[in-house]
């Protein structure tokens, strides 16, 4: 037979996969012929998206809070007024139906319910119940949308955070804000569209890790960029000393023009983000100690956030630099807070972990609100998994813990195009298993885009011969909440 | 299933190459003798005769291919005789040597011929032809297809906005299988006994039954072999033809989910609900090409005016004029995934000019947010603003406009939603905005409004939400939380 050399040459290995695409002189124009190139929605205009009918964008910009660890339904927002009388009595076989329980609290001789110390009230015009650890968050839960049927499939740390943020249980696909900042783009030239701020005073119980805002097999721009409290926000941005401003630039110029000629002979995508990071990288040498300076900041403000947000670093502090981001236009703000895995001393653990976020997430939310940017800003709260209704440990009338809960536990989102002062989904009277709607989290992050103005059908990436998304094959939009 | 003579026949292809090797060699062979004067006589017959044996085998083996069926007679009939005469001139050339030359020169000719016929059946017609070839930019990507659709839309919506003549299989089928399958299904060559060139045919179907079941693409062979792993046997087009793009392959999904019509459809539009064939026009492009739908619907009263604006198509900006803001830091993209309507935002502007907003005269259909954020704006600069027709949400906290703005902007028939936060307006000011026709929230913490002023907006227009950035913690009792942790 002759061979039909009928193709460009192509070779289809994803090293190459950024040449493949410069080659294509389609793709080329397709990128740049609007003159938006980050604004690319990249991925959505290479795939078919027959019927689909486009979406109007609620939120431009996401804070997520992220309580890392799996903070407990029952002393937050899941009331459930019944197991009061039933202290130390054994979880019902007909509860638990023979599913799996953690290492840790399997082999436990039995396992005793344990109500929630803390008392429930009712607040705001929508009379919703929440936690007397909650005094401030109960003052705005008229803004809320709390979703009580969150589960996941995950049972330990380390996978269910890494399949909330990313959609996959194993390390490897990018995070939410990877997405997002593909898809989107930014609308602020001068700060990474995707930042993450980790609160230095919760307890380090469990780790965080980069991984989980990386940008997996998206090109390394749309990474997390992680903005530490102190002198140095951003490792390695400033000058060294004695190095001026102009020796920099002129050194980046040079830099740049050597990129570039490494690019027209390998086309390796990773030189163009090398590139596209270094002139980030000089833009944010001065956008960043202006955003981070909230030495401007009246006092009202910090009063509003709480005693902890003058301590830069604090949960506080980095939801008082949220807002200041946000209004900024960056694309994702991902806020870390751990320290919310209980096995025991539940009761003090949670009273601690709530007094720490409490009136600054209220905070956050009316300072987004009266500034207008509540309007366009989606705010979620919420960890990776729920925690038990029976005691891991020795249950006392006043000191139970509680072990990793996947079935059920309760988030909440807030602002552009979510229900406010609404309750969705509901969980029986032990909140171990879900009876109405219940919400995924595949679902949760389909409707995250969703919101974002993106079909998370359609947002995909090719990758060793698939075209990956973040919710794999999964995910329903959850309409019930939707305004 | 396939015979044992069709099994042979497909060697066809490979063993010509062994006598248009072998003959050209022979001829080769004679030049050298003549220019070098060295004596290969022994050589040059032995490459004719060997020349000719595989001619022959070859011969053979082309007419069980030809037996398949696969191939036009019409056009086998050529390339069978030449090849015949090929075969049958390299033996008599070996065997006169007398008359070597003259027989060597006939032969190499026809060898040429019946190769070119040979080459044509295999590659399709115009293989060989210089500039007609499909080169990459006319592929049907949708960048390229979508403008026609669109054309036929303009046209006839110049008259009657509301009727959409769309003829997908003309206009977007027919060019893919124009491209990719034609070279082997259709007059020419029919493998398989299937031709694709009309709908007649591509009812039948082929030798295996049919390959097309309207509404079901998983049914349709015409679809499901598309998506076979590209080394099954079965796949198409085949291993080291050009493949077809996934946009194209969703075409072909559509058009037969949709049931496969080969006729031009009429559809009576319903505004709002945009029909696939504008789905897809809206894709592949940031903005999309204009499109002259402009009935507008009955507005609800649940449908907010900015969903009103979004459903009247619009031209979106031209690249220049996206590249021309841009220059400016002013950061203009679509609303909307494929929408015309745009937002603008100043968040990256470092030196305000108050030329910039006259500038924004260029989008001022397009333009329905608007984002002024922290830039020293003044009253005085506001009066372009009073062109941008759809704008429907304005930013202007952080400004240095004071009321005299507020009468300025009341010429905004859609302005939904004003933020004047962190701005100089008074509470005589604020009573302009009861005369706003659609002016559904305002922002106006941090101004000089007093809560007497807004008493006096709410009595004048109830509807409207005011966000005065008033609320205040109460706080909790702290004793009741440490109680129980005793």
């Amino acid at each position: 037979m002759t061979p039909h050399h009928d193709e460009p040459f192509r070779l289809h290995t994803p090293e190459f996969s950024g040449l493949n695409q410069q080659l294509d002189r389609r793709d080329f124009l397709k990128r740049t012929a609007s003159g938006l190139g980050a604004m690319a929605l990249g991925s959505l205009l290479g795939t078919p998206s027959f019927g689909a009918t486009p979406i109007l964008p609620k939120a431009k910009r996401v804070v997520y809070l992220f309580m890392a660890g799996g903070p407990s339904q029952f002393e937050t927002f899941d009331y459930k007024p019944k197991l009061q009388s039933m202290l130390g009595a054994a979880l019902p076989d007909s509860v638990r139906k023979g599913q799996r329980l953690t290492g840790m609290s399997a082999n436990q001789a039995s396992l005793p319910i344990a109500p929630s110390v803390y008392g429930f009230k009712q607040h705001g015009t929508t009379r919703t119940w929440v936690s007397e650890l909650l005094p401030y968050t109960a003052q705005v839960v008229d803004d809320l949308c709390l979703i009580k049927s969150v589960y996941t499939e995950q049972i330990n740390h380390d996978p269910a955070i890494t399949f909330f943020q990313t959609g996959h249980q194993l390390p490897g696909r990018p995070s939410i804000g990877s997405w997002v900042s593909y898809g989107l783009g930014s609308e602020n030239q001068n700060l990474p569209s995707f930042i993450v701020l980790v609160s230095k005073d919760a307890s380090k119980d469990q780790p965080l890790y980069a991984r989980l805002w990386g940008n997996g097999f998206l090109p390394s721009e749309y990474q997390g960029v992680q903005f530490r409290s102190g002198k140095d926000p951003v490792l390695f941005l400033n000058n060294p000393e004695g190095y001026d401003g102009n020796d920099r630039e002129q050194m980046l110029g040079y830099l740049s023009q050597l990129n570039r000629l490494q690019n027209d002979t390998w086309g390796d995508p990773e030189v163009n983000a090398r590139i596209a990071q270094y002139e980030m990288a000089y833009r944010m040498q001065t956008s960043v100690p202006e955003v981070m300076d909230t030495s401007q900041e009246p006092d009202e403000v910090f009063d509003l956030y709480g005693p902890g947000s003058r301590d830069k670093g604090s949960y506080a502090a980095n939801c008082l630099l949220a807002r200041k981001l946000l209004e900024k236009d960056v694309r994702f703000v991902q806020l870390y807070h751990q320290g919310w895995d209980h096995h025991g001393s539940l009761p003090k653990g949670m009273a601690k972990q709530c007094k720490q976020i409490d009136q600054a997430t209220a905070g956050l939310l009316i300072d987004l609100k009266r500034r207008g940017l509540l309007e366009d800003t989606l705010v979620v709260w919420g960890g990776e998994f729920g925690r038990t209704v029976y005691s891991q440990g020795k249950l006392a009338a006043n000191d139970y813990g509680r072990d990793h809960h996947p079935r059920c536990f309760t988030m909440w989102m807030a602002g552009a195009g979510v229900k406010s002062g609404f309750s969705y989904g509901q969980t029986d009277d032990f909140s171990y298993n879900i009876v109405k709607d219940p919400v995924h989290v595949h679902d949760f992050q389909a409707t995250l885009l969703h919101l974002m103005g993106v079909d998370h059908e359609q947002l995909t990436y090719k990758y060793q011969g698939r075209r990956f998304r973040l919710t794999d094959v999964h995910g329903k939009l959850v309409k019930g909440i939707l305004s | 299933m396939m015979t044992i003579a069709e099994y042979i026949g497909r060697f066809h292809p490979l063993l010509v190459h062994l006598p248009i090797g072998i003959l050209l060699f022979g001829f080769a062979l004679m030049l050298y003798q003549k220019v070098r004067k060295v004596d290969v006589t022994e050589a040059i017959s032995l490459a004719w005769l060997a020349g000719a044996v595989a001619a022959l085998l070859s011969c053979g083996a082309g007419w069980l291919l030809a037996q398949s069926g696969d191939y036009e007679a019409e056009a086998v009939q050529v390339h069978q005789w030449t090849g015949l005469a090929t075969a049958a001139l390299s033996f008599l050339t070996y065997a006169f040597a007398k008359y070597r030359w003259l027989l060597a020169s006939a032969t190499v000719i026809l060898l040429t011929v019946a190769g070119h016929y040979g080459g044509n059946l295999t590659h399709g017609e115009g293989y060989l032809s210089f500039g007609n070839r499909p080169t990459e930019a006319s592929d049907t990507t949708a960048a390229v297809l979508v403008p026609e659709v669109i054309k036929q839309d303009s046209l006839v919506a110049a008259n009657q906005p509301q009727v959409r003549r769309t003829f997908f299989y003309r206009d977007q089928v027919v060019p893919i299988l124009e491209k990719n399958c034609y070279s082997c299904h259709s007059a020419k060559k029919k493998k398989g006994g299937l031709r694709l060139d009309t709908e007649a045919f591509i009812q039948k179907g082929g030798k295996n039954g049919g390959v097309l079941v309207a509404g079901n693409p998983q049914k349709s062979k015409l679809f499901s072999y598309l998506l076979l792993p590209h080394d099954d046997e079965m796949h198409m087009p085949p291993k080291g033809k050009r493949q077809l793009t996934s946009q194209e392959v969703a075409i072909l999904h559509h058009w037969i989910k949709k049931g496969a019509s080969f006729k031009e459809e009429v559809e009576v539009l319903t505004p709002q609900q945009p029909t696939e064939v504008e789905a897809t026009a809206i894709l592949p492009l940031t903005f999309p090409m204009p499109s002259a739908d402009s009935a507008a619907p009955p507005a609800p009263t649940s449908v907010s005016v900015e969903q009103t604006i979004l459903s009247k198509a619009t031209q979106a900006p031209d690249a220049s004029t996206v590249a021309y803001f841009q220059q400016r830091q002013i950061t203009v993209v679509p609303v909307q995934q494929g929408a015309g309507y745009v937002s603008a935002n100043f968040v990256n502007v470092k030196s305000y000019q108050p030329a910039l907003l006259t500038e924004l005269e260029r989008v001022k259909n397009q333009l329905v947010r608007l984002r002024l954020t922290n830039q020293p704006v003044r009253d005085e600069e506001l009066k372009p603003l009073s062109a941008l027709t759809n704008l429907n949400r304005l930013n202007l906290e952080n400004t240095q406009i004071t009321d005299a703005a507020l009468a300025e902007l009341k010429q905004l028939p859609k302005l939904e939603q004003l933020n004047l936060y962190g701005t100089a307006v008074t509470d005589e000011g604020i009573q302009q905005l009861a005369t706003y026709p659609q002016l559904k929230v305002v922002y106006l913490w941090k101004t000089k409004v007093t809560s007497q002023g807004i008493e006096r907006l709410k009595r004048a227009k109830p509807t409207l939400k005011i966000e005065d950035g008033q609320q205040r913690f109460t706080l909790p009792d702290t004793n009741k939380t440490t109680k129980t942790q005793s």
